[in-house]
This record gives C-alpha cells, sequence and structure tokens, in this order.
C-alpha cells in the first residue's frame, strides 16, 4: 500500500476514534445537562450525589444501563427487533462525518502524514455535504419504524406510525428551508458555506458578517424548527407519549437497546447543533476576529472553543425549549408542518432566487 | 333564560405565529433558572441539611433521670396502658430506696409500633418519658428499634446533636 493511502486510512482511523470519544462524551453530559437543567428550570436542583456537580451522575447511568437484564419479548421479530437499535444510532453516528470542527492545519513536514499535505478537522470533505447529511438522517427514521412494527405491540407501532409520518413531513421544511444557504454562498460543502460566511455583506455601509442567520432568518428559523421535530424534541415529540400510547416506538425495549435509543437521539441534537453552527452561525469563526495569524495549534483550539460555544448555545436551546412549551396536538403538528412551514419554506425559497435574480440583472453588490 | 356563550377574541397576528409567546415562556424558565442558579432555590438538601422541625414535634422517646443518674419512672405502668399501639412494655421491681420503693426492671418501646401519639408523654405522672424531634433513628434491624432503658435514657444527646446540625444549616 502505498504510504498516502496508508496515511488517509490511519488518520481517518484516529479521525472516526477521537470524533466518537467526543460525541458520546458529549452524549453522556448533555443528558446530564438536560437533568440539571430542566431542574434548574423548575426550581429543582437534580441529581447531585454522584460526584461534585453530579459528574460522574452519566457513568452511574450507563453502568445501569449495562446491568440491566437484556429482555427479548417472545412476541417480537427477533432479528429485526435487535437490528433496528442499531439502525437508529448508525445513521445518528455517520451524519458527524462530514461536520467540520476547524480549519484545516498544514500537516508537519516529516512523517507519515506529510504527504496528505494539510489536516483537516472534519472526516470527510466530499462535495454534496449536506446532501449526504439529509441522505443519512433520513434513514434514521427507518430505526423507528422497524422498532416498532418489530415490536408487535399496538402502541410501539402507533408510537412508530406518529414518528415516521412526524419526520416525513418536516423533513421536506428541513430541505427546503436550507437551499436558501445553498443559493446564498453557491456550495453544499459544509467547510466552504463556513469559510463563505467569514465575508460581510457587501452593500451595506455597516460591516455585518454574512452569516447565514443574518441573509436567511426566515430560512434559520424554519430549519430551527423543522430540526426540532427532526430529532422529535418538544414540542414536537409525538413519538413518544406516555398518556396515550404508552412510551411509543420503545416500548419493548429495556437496557442497552433502549439506551442505544436514547444515545441516538441525543447525538441527532448534538449533531443537529453542529450543523446549524456552520450553515447559520458562520462556524468556528467570529466577526471581526481575525484568527487566521495564530500559530496553528492555538489557532485551532481557539476555533474548537468557538465552536463548541456556538453548538452548545443551540444544544442548551434544544433543553431550553424543552422544559419550555407544551407539546403540540397530532393534528395542530400536522398543520404546522404542511399549511405553515412548507408554504414559508417554499416563500422563502422564492424569495431567495428572485433577490439573485434582481441582483445579477441590475448588479447591486 | 338564554345562555350567552361568550366567544373568545379571535387571535392576533402576532399570537398566530406563537413566537411572541414562545419567547416570552423561554423568558420565563430563564428567569427560573437563573433564580435557582443564584439563590439555591428552595430544596433543603437533606443529608447535608437538616429542616428546623417544630418544638413540639414528637418523634423518638427519651426517658430523662435524676441528678444522680437515677432514672425517673417508677413502673406505674400508666404509660402501656394508655399507649394505642401497644408499644410500651414494663416490668416493675423494688427500689432499695424506700422514698421510690418501685422501679423498672425492664423498660420497652417498640419504636415501629409506636405511632407517635405523644400520649405517654401526657400521661406520665413523674414525667419520665419525652418524644424528642430527633426522627434520624433508621436501621435496618427490626430489633434495632426495640429501644430499652440503657438506650432511652440516652437518646437526649442525639437531641442536642440534631439541634446544633439545624443551627448549622439555617
Ligand atoms: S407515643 Fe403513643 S404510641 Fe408511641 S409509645 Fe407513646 S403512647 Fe405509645
Ligand atoms: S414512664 Fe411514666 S407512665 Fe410509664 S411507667 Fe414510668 S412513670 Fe409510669
Amino acid at each position: 500500500m502505498d504510504s498516502a493511502v496508508l496515511a488517509t486510512v490511519i488518520l481517518a482511523l484516529i479521525k472516526i476514534a477521537l470524533i466518537l470519544a467526543v460525541l458520546f462524551t458529549g452524549v453522556a453530559y448533555y443528558s446530564l445537562a438536560e437533568r440539571k437543567f430542566s431542574a434548574f428550570m423548575q426550581d429543582r436542583i437534580g441529581p447531585n450525589r454522584c460526584g461534585p456537580f453530579a459528574l460522574l451522575q452519566p457513568l452511574a447511568d450507563g453502568v445501569k444501563f449495562f446491568l440491566k437484564e437484556d429482555v427479548i419479548p417472545h412476541h417480537v421479530d427477533k432479528v429485526l427487533y435487535l437490528a433496528a437499535p442499531a439502525m437508529a444510532m448508525i445513521p445518528a453516528m455517520a451524519t458527524i462525518a462530514v461536520v467540520p470542527f476547524a480549519d484545516p492545519i498544514p500537516a508537519p513536514a516529516s512523517g507519515l502524514f506529510a504527504s496528505l499535505g494539510q489536516i483537516q478537522f472534519q472526516l470527510a470533505d466530499i462535495n454534496v455535504g449536506m446532501l449526504y447529511i439529509f441522505a443519512v438522517s433520513g434513514l434514521a427514521v427507518y430505526g423507528v419504524v422497524i422498532a416498532g412494527w418489530a415490536s408487535n405491540n399496538k402502541y410501539a407501532l402507533l408510537g412508530s406510525l406518529r414518528a415516521s409520518a412526524q419526520m416525513i413531513s418536516y423533513e421536506l421544511t428541513l430541505g427546503l428551508s436550507v437551499l436558501g444557504v445553498f443559493m446564498v454562498y453557491e456550495t453544499l460543502q459544509l467547510d466552504a458555506i463556513v469559510a463563505a460566511q467569514t465575508s460581510f455583506i457587501s452593500f451595506l455601509p455597516v460591516a455585518i458578517p454574512k452569516w447565514g442567520i443574518v441573509v436567511q432568518p426566515l430560512g434559520f428559523l424554519l430549519f430551527l424548527i423543522a430540526t426540532f421535530a427532526e430529532t422529535s424534541r418538544l414540542p414536537f415529540d409525538l413519538p413518544e407519549g406516555e398518556a396515550e400510547i404508552v412510551a411509543g416506538y420503545h416500548v419493548e425495549y429495556g437496557s442497552m437497546k433502549f439506551m442505544l435509543f436514547m444515545l441516538a437521539e441525543y447525538s441527532h441534537m448534538i449533531i443537529a447543533s453542529a450543523v446549524i453552527t456552520c450553515l447559520f452561525l458562520g462556524g468556528w469563526n467570529l466577526p471581526w476576529v481575525d484568527m487566521s495569524s495564530l500559530p496553528a495549534v492555538q489557532r485551532v483550539a481557539a476555533q474548537l472553543a468557538v465552536f463548541t460555544a456556538k453548538a452548545g448555545f443551540f444544544a442548551f436551546l434544544f433543553i431550553w425549549v424543552r422544559w419550555t412549551l407544551p407539546r403540540f396536538r397530532y393534528d395542530q403538528l400536522m398543520r404546522l408542518g404542511w399549511k405553515v412551514l412548507l408554504p414559508l419554506a417554499i416563500a422563502n425559497l422564492v424569495a431567495t432566487g428572485a433577490f439573485y435574480v434582481v441582483k445579477y440583472t441590475v448588479g447591486i453588490g | 333564560m338564554a345562555i350567552i356563550v361568550k366567544k373568545p377574541a379571535p387571535l392576533t397576528f402576532w399570537e398566530r405565529i406563537y413566537l411572541p409567546a414562545i419567547l416570552k415562556g423561554l423568558g420565563m424558565t430563564m428567569r427560573h433558572m437563573i433564580k435557582t442558579l443564584a439563590g439555591g432555590g428552595v430544596t433543603i438538601r437533606y443529608p447535608e441539611q437538616h429542616k428546623r422541625v417544630p418544638n413540639n414535634y414528637r418523634a423518638l422517646h427519651v426517658m430523662p433521670t435524676w441528678e444522680d443518674g437515677h432514672i425517673k419512672c417508677v413502673a406505674c405502668e400508666m404509660c402501656s396502658t394508655v399507649c394505642p399501639a401497644n408499644a410500651i412494655t414494663v416490668h416493675a421491681e423494688e427500689d432499695e430506696n424506700p422514698e421510690i420503693e418501685k422501679r423498672a426492671a425492664f423498660y420497652e418501646i417498640d419504636e415501629l409500633r409506636c405511632i407517635f401519639c405523644g400520649f405517654c408523654e401526657e400521661v406520665c405522672p413523674r414525667d419520665a418519658i419525652h418524644l424528642t424531634k430527633n426522627y434520624e433513628f433508621v436501621t435496618d434491624n427490626r430489633e434495632g428499634f426495640l429501644y430499652g432503658m440503657d438506650r432511652l435514657t440516652k437518646t437526649g444527646r442525639l437531641v442536642s446533636e440534631l439541634e446544633a446540625k439545624e443551627n448549622k444549616d439555617r
């Protein structure tokens, strides 16, 4: 094997290990953050027994899940029943492959990685970027549907039907709302989108960063709302419903298999936060701050910190909204998705298109 | 008489797009969160902090003694008679001191039977049994809840510990 290929493979493996480690740690502490913040919002204290600030709580939860008896009910379709948690988990993990976290740094001049030229903080820099995310995250619905079907339980099936209808309806809005961003930045590649957001809006007198949230405010709002629905978070957590369908599609699951569903949900939220940061908040860049002159290591550290802060805000927003809003009724959910969000997304698309037609014919900016 | 049904006023545009109401709600949860983070909230963190119980709180018993350590109880069995839960067992014996004549040879309260009504305290002619406010006397076996004279004369100490804890927390 020639050394460039070997270097690429080894680097990719290192990145996979690192990203998954960070993702799972993030998920673990995200669940703790959810419990803590929800407690604070309800004037409670939340978990505070395991270690300082309950920092060992996720560990305790994980151990508990591992030690639980692994029950397989006799009435389920065994193969699909066992495959469903993995089918929910894999798309959640795979989407993070195209999310960039910082500018690339030059590779060390000698050694194995020298032939690569630069090291990217992204697992796969593919030029269909966002499309890949849509394609893979669209598969997540299979995990839910198959879980409900294989459970051979009417509540699980109803839950999974609701989940699939909801995800399919909101995926349309999700896709359409982000098309405006592609029009503005003229690329699907996430790192290119982030790079494009370092510039300023050209025809305005004050320097306003060309962030997605500035140039596509409606698109941002629609994308955010659709993301809440896609990750089935409140106010769109219809797939689960203690009152009407027991627990939803995962009612027959316990121990590690249940934990995989939870992991998938939380990884989805973390990745969604990262993607929103890339698309609408300028990724790892700060406006009016030029980090490119810093030495490589410091620059990467700063950029990772900025990225984490921005994505962390959105991750917090998921929690914040969950503990603020009541859920929608099912018909309200569908009406909102099809009669409000979808037309708005199309209108946003048309308006953006019209703006660019005017811009290129009249020639402003 | 006709019943007039008042229809709610139709929603305004701002109400129909939800967003202002959502922001208001977010503001409210954020206020609560900041309040809890800043002021610690309303929770009493129990094993570390103690709720101050009222002084007439009724929990574990104590048998006071005279200054010389002699137990006050004269084994009149009033308490065991009045006890609605049959929690008290008293056996009497003769005391060497002719002025006392009778004392308890065996005195035991089953705290698991006790309903903490306080009747024993009320009925005792010699002020020889009290209910303290010490509610922290759990053990993991039933025998541990059988309080004999030896332990009942010492539970007063636990009360002062409890009060010290209460004062420390506040
Ligand atoms: S408090 Fe009431 S129940 Fe308990 S020992 Fe005294 S009389 Fe009996
Ligand atoms: S504790 Fe009081 S009521 Fe009970 S036997 Fe002794 S003296 Fe009598």
